[in-house]
């Protein structure tokens, strides 16, 4: 992943989301964070994000990919595959 | 300058699943029953509590030895013990350890209060009822008169005036929830519930200030905490509760909290959970079975509700809010069908969470006097099987071990990959649903300035 995906969507919507809904600041959520090692963030805190990621970036998450998903680099990257195909 | 003296607050080792190899080694390989196991583990509130009780002019050091070990030659003029039942035999070790340098030994808790005579024999002192009604007392007769053997409350401790839990002494360990005490006591009376002997005879409140004041110390010392509310039974009084959840809200923390499905029906009180923060409650189903709940406790409240289970669980959970059910098997209406029951029934209703329990006759209860009767304790099952999750007695219609493998099969059944993805769905969908409605509202207000009703 490259430096400039920190500047761009879906990150950045990712990004506000995480930080909305776990009360953190923005900048303490990076691409290496495991998802639910963000502070306050557990399992079910991390369905309410996926929610409002699908909800505002208008994709669907299926489970096994889901599951798949430890870092929030590895959720950056599955939301950026589903928007293209989608376009 | 006189020297100050030295009190270690000591919460012994115990296992806190099933001892038996096939629980351990189920806990090792469920990386969903870890996640479970992981959140409901919190400090010894009873120590925090001593602790904010004991005058200055004190050194305290808190000790847990669940995560690091006792050093039997530090430096103490008093050691305060607490434990529940499973922690008992550890207790008395690290009593007679201390007591053999001549450092007196205090004990109280759960077990101190299920079996005082038997602890007594162990330690210098017993304390037998709320902390607040005696450790002041106790730490006056060790400085002037003595300790005395043993220490009862006499009237109940007023909770709306008892002091902030010195919450940090357990600050410089790690720990995944922060256990805060709204409340004390239920209004139902299990037939094999411990933890309300103390109380029954009425519940106790903090007011709602001291609770917010408590979580914002909280806040203060813990980064973004996960707060747990220890209450036995977090919404028996639905006007308090309304208030305190209102409180909660703008302080923006995640939490989880402990009753009985009553609130179910209450909307307001289920709107404001999901906004305040609150992630799961723990409720005490106990059973899915119609002859087991028949009596369970004095007031047949819970075979009453039996019927209203399935819409409790799915209103509950549609609010956001996450339902563990916990469930208490072995009864002696139990059957080896019973299992198949239960998993079903958590199957089938999604539920966030279960903890399922091998029915356990503590000390005191009156499932207890039962088994002494029917000569059905299993005496090779020292206090420290008393885990919840090991048969530590004779069950009617299966054998000791036939009841942990049932309890087992039931956790087997919710707890992996296949039924986790199938919940991740549900749960899913219910919060896009959550979410939708929330955008709908902010829109709504955006636009027109007002709120949707
Ligand atoms: S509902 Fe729970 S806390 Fe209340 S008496 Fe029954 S088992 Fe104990």
């Amino acid at each position: 992943m490259t430096d400039t995906t920190l500047l761009e969507e879906p990150f950045l919507t990712i990004q506000r989301i995480i930080a909305q809904v776990a009360k953190t600041s923005p900048q303490a959520v990076v691409l290496e964070n495991p998802v639910t090692g963000i502070t306050n963030v557990d399992s079910i805190v991390m369905l309410e994000i996926v929610a409002r990621v699908e909800l505002e970036l208008d994709i669907e998450i299926d489970e096994e990919q889901l599951f798949a998903i430890s870092t929030v680099g590895d959720f950056v990257a599955v939301c950026r595959d589903l928007t293209a195909a989608r376009t | 300058m006189a020297r100050a003296r030295k009190l270690l607050l000591i919460s012994p080792q115990a296992t806190f699943f099933g001892r038996n190899p096939q629980h351990q080694r189920f806990k090792r390989e469920s990386r969903e029953f870890q996640f479970f196991d992981y959140t409901w583990t919190g400090f010894a509130t009873g120590l925090v509590i001593v602790g904010s009780l004991t005058p200055p002019g004190w050194d305290l050091h808190y000790i847990d030895e669940n995560i690091e070990p006792v050093d039997f030659d530090e430096d103490a003029d008093l050691v305060a013990l607490t434990g529940m039942t499973a922690q008992a035999d550890r207790m008395y070790e690290i009593a007679a350890q201390f007591r053999a340098r001549g450092v007196p030994v205090v004990a109280g808790g759960l077990h101190a209060n299920l079996l005082p005579f038997e602890v007594a024999r162990h330690v210098d002192s017993v304390c037998v009822g709320e902390a607040e009604a005696l450790w002041p007392q106790v730490i006056h007769d060790f400085t002037h008169d003595g300790l005395k053997p043993m220490y009862r409350q006499t009237t109940r401790a007023d909770l709306s005036v008892v002091p902030r839990p010195a919450y940090e002494l357990a600050q410089q360990r790690y720990y995944p929830s922060i256990w805060v005490e709204t409340s004390r006591g239920c209004p139902h009376s299990c037939r094999f519930c411990a933890a309300t002997i103390r109380y029954r005879d009425k519940l106790g409140y903090k007011t709602v200030d001291q609770v917010i004041r408590e979580v914002e110390y909280v806040q203060e010392r813990w980064d973004n905490p996960y707060v747990l509310f220890s209450d036995d039974n977090f919404v028996v009084d639905r006007n308090r509760t309304r208030e305190l959840l209102s409180r909660l809200v703008p302080l923006g923390i995640k939490w989880s909290g402990q009753s009985d499905v009553s609130f179910y029906k209450d909307p307001e009180i289920l709107d404001l959970m999901h906004e305040s923060g609150c992630m799961t409650m723990l409720i005490g189903f106990e059973s899915v079975s119609t002859e087991t709940l028949d009596g369970i406790d004095e007031r047949n409240w819970k075979f009453r509700n039996l019927s209203k289970y399935v819409e409790a669980a799915k209103t509950i959970q549609d609010h956001g809010v996450g339902v563990y059910g916990a469930f208490t098997l072995g009864l002696d209406t139990d059957t080896k069908d019973s299992f198949e029951a239960t998993a079903q029934f958590v199957k089938e209703n999604y539920l966030a969470g279960i903890q399922v329990s091998c029915c356990t006759p503590f000390p005191g209860t009156p499932l207890r006097d039962d088994m002494e009767r029917e000569n059905r304790i299993l005496p090779d099952k020292s206090w420290s099987y008393y885990t919840v999750f090991d048969a530590v007695y004779q069950p009617k219609h299966m054998t000791p071990e036939e009841l942990e493998e049932g309890a087992l099969s039931v956790y087997r059944s919710f707890y992996n990959r296949e039924f986790s993805l199938r919940k991740t769905r549900h749960f899913k969908s219910i919060y896009r649903n959550l979410v939708k409605k929330k955008v709908e509202r902010e829109q709504a207000l955006a636009t027109t300035g007002r709120s949707m009703v």
